[in-house]
């Protein structure tokens, strides 16, 4: 039994339809705009995001910490020092002070001399304790004694 | 319609692109259909179906969801196809469709039934020709034409989606058939212009 023409048409209309959404590049179209407009979203960023922050909270916390803790370390290595004398000693300075003798100097009452020992050596502390400038000055004298 | 296409729409709307991903999946075909049945170029249509989601994702925070999600896409799908139809330049008219001189008759290239040598061959004409016929329509003609015969969807959901009046719906209806029919060389009878 024949058909009438426009069913045939419609027909064809349908079948030509069916085809096209049948192809390859079709189906192929369809998936590539739901992968990249309409993808689900990757947990990737924010664990990238989460250990970024710790990275920067370590960096932070090595910045702010560390100097205390090498600075005890380096407290714990010091050589312990003994003060061998707190007798004010005359002690000849490397510079005089002009008009003045050394024992001019020792007299001041703000003035102290002290010869102390340590594992490196003699060691003379002079301190002038000025209210405005106040002067500290060591010597370590790592070869022989200081008389 | 989906089982679950209110509760998707929903999700989709608070940004969830994991629901909208699925409405795309069911509706895709459905887009691409009447997309191609207005355009018949596969390069256009492609395009024009992935424009439609894009805006459909964009703008779905206005559908109030008084009409049914499908109505609405192919609403989209339909101006956007018919948008696109009408930046493209005009077709040239059939060969030999001059008064009753050589009109390509359907009827000759449709087989009767019986398989035939020639099928793969006469698929790729009638293919052409039916592409031929329908460029013959104005878009507008077209897009009723493909919700009509491909989605056979109802007057009144053809006015819905269009947002036109059912008088509109018949007469364009009626008048895209009774243009193929001349182009085609097809004898309508009335159950075929209902």
């Amino acid at each position: 039994m024949k058909l009438s023409s426009y069913q045939a048409f419609k027909s064809a209309y349908r079948d030509t339809i069916e085809k096209e959404l049948g192809d390859p590049s079709v189906r192929r179209a369809k998936k590539e705009l739901i992968d990249a407009a309409f993808k689900p979203h990757s947990t990737g960023p924010y664990v990238m995001g989460i250990c970024l922050v710790l990275l920067a909270f370590g960096f932070a916390g090595v910045y702010l910490f560390y100097p205390k803790i090498a600075a005890k370390k380096n407290t714990a290595l010091e050589p312990a020092y003994e003060i061998v004398s707190t007798q004010k000693d005359l002690e000849t300075l490397t510079e005089k002070i002009t008009g003045e003798t050394a024992q001019d100097v020792i007299r001041r009452p703000n003035i102290e001399v002290m010869r102390v020992s340590s594992k490196t050596g003699s060691t003379i502390v002079y301190q002038r304790l000025h209210e405005d400038t106040p002067i500290t000055v060591v010597w370590v004298l790592t070869g022989g004694s200081v008389k | 319609m989906l089982p679950d296409e209110k509760e998707l729409v929903i999700r989709a709307k608070r940004g969830d692109q994991k629901a909208f991903r699925r409405l795309v999946e069911a509706y895709y075909e459905m887009v691409y259909a009447v997309a191609y049945g207005i355009l018949s170029e596969r390069e256009d249509t492609k395009d024009v179906a992935q424009e439609v989601f894009l805006k459909a994702y964009r703008q779905l925070k206005n559908f109030e969801g008084k009409s049914k999600f499908s109505t609405w896409l192919y609403r989209i799908a339909a101006n956007a196809a018919i948008d696109q139809a009408r930046k493209r330049r005009p077709v040239e008219p059939l060969d030999g469709v001059d008064g009753d001189e050589k009109k390509l008759s359907l009827a000759e290239t449709l087989p009767d039934g019986a398989s035939s040598p020639r099928e793969e061959a006469s698929e790729e004409e009638r293919k052409a020709l039916v592409k031929k016929a329908l460029l013959q329509l104005s878009p507008e003609h077209r897009a009723v034409l493909v919700l009509r015969e491909w989605d056979d969807m109802s007057y009144e959901e053809i006015a819905e989606t269009l947002k036109i009046d059912i008088g509109t719906v018949m007469s364009r209806l009626h008048y895209a058939r009774k243009k193929l029919g001349e182009v085609l060389g097809i004898e309508l009878s009335g159950e075929d212009l209902k």
